[in-house]
Parts: C-alpha cells; structure tokens; sequence
C-alpha cells in the first residue's frame, strides 16, 4: 500500500518526531509508515486522516495484487 | 495497561518470586535461595531505577508512547510467533538428537516440552479466537 504521509508532513513543515508526538506514535513508526514498510491500523489511519483534514483513502492507496 | 502500573505490577511479581524461591531454598536446595536472592536484587534495583525515572515527565511520555506503539507491538507479536517456532524446531531436534544418544530420559523430557508449548498455542489460540 502506498501513501502520501511524507508529502503531507512536508507540506505543513512537520518534522517526524512532531507528526509522531500528534498521532501518539514514536518517530520510527511514522518512518516506516512514509517508507511503505509498516501499514498502520484503521485506528491510526483514521488518526492521520483527522490530522490532516482528509479521508484515508486520500491518503492511502490501495493497490490490488497483481 | 498504564506503565507505572506495569512496571510495579512487575516489580512486586519478581520481589514475590524471589522470596518464595529463597523460602523455597531454605527447604529444600540453596541454589533456589541464590537465585531467589538475586531476582530480590535485580527485581529492587529496577523497580528504583524505574520510580527515579517516573519523576522526569519527558522521558515518561517518551516511555509511554513506546509502551503503546502500535508498530512495536506488532514487532512484538511477531517477535513472540518466531521465537515459538524456534523454540519448537530446536526442542524437536534435541528430542531426536537425545534418543538417537540413547539417552531417552532426555529425550522424553524435551518431547513433554514440545508437546505441552504447542498444546498452550492451541489453547491460547482458541481462546483469543473466541474472544476477537
């Protein structure tokens, strides 16, 4: 699954660490979500969704299996 | 589960341990009473360590937010699946290395091990199966 946390974070001026502390998750977790290594819970997503004012499917995409 | 909570809760258990070792020590084997000794000392020592962290606030709500991560607990579970399974592999090798010695004591003693660890991953299974 892809994102777009990292251009999001960039566009408000957000460093890792400060995205982290709002969405109560440590640094590395917001690392690996940015990299496409780590797909967060529903919970989360919807955290990082109300973050920054958009729906989920805004900034996740889904991408069907091949 | 809160961490101050968690850690006390810990703490108490290792200190309540190592007094039942050491009385168990007395009864029957003194190595049961140094160990039961040294999980007094490591479990005090912790415990302090821990209740002088509790007193800087940042470093709490740092401790906190690793406690909750969603990522390190998923880390955690898949952490304690690969453990299981080494564990099992390793126990089931010992199992037919001993017996292929001639040493069926040891042999039977992993099996019951093997046995039992996936008989609890079962249960524990079905249990949390019922309960999601």
């Amino acid at each position: 699954m892809k994102n777009r946390l990292e251009e999001l974070r960039h566009s408000r001026n957000e460093s890792q660490e400060e995205l982290g502390k709002a969405l109560g998750v440590s640094r590395q977790t917001v690392i690996s979500i940015e990299k496409g290594k780590y797909n967060p819970s529903i919970l989360l997503a919807m955290k990082i969704g109300r973050h920054y004012g958009l729906s989920i499917e805004e900034i996740f995409i889904y991408e069907e299996e091949e | 589960m809160d961490l101050k909570k968690k850690w006390m809760i810990n703490g108490i258990f290792t200190i309540a341990l190592g007094i039942i070792l050491i009385l168990l020590g007395v009864w029957k084997s003194e190595r049961l009473q140094s160990m039961g000794v040294a999980m007094i000392f490591v479990g005090g020592i912790n415990l302090l360590r821990r209740i002088r962290l509790s007193r800087n606030q940042e470093k709490m709500q740092a401790l906190e937010t690793k406690n909750q991560d969603e990522r390190i607990l998923f880390i955690s579970g898949k952490s304690n699946t690969w453990t299981l399974w080494i564990s099992v592999w390793v126990k089931t090798a010992l199992v037919i290395l001993f017996a292929f010695l001639g040493k069926e004591e040891l042999s039977q003693i992993f099996a019951y091990m093997v046995c039992g660890e996936v008989i609890l991953y079962i249960v524990i299974f079905w249990i949390l199966s019922k309960k999601y």
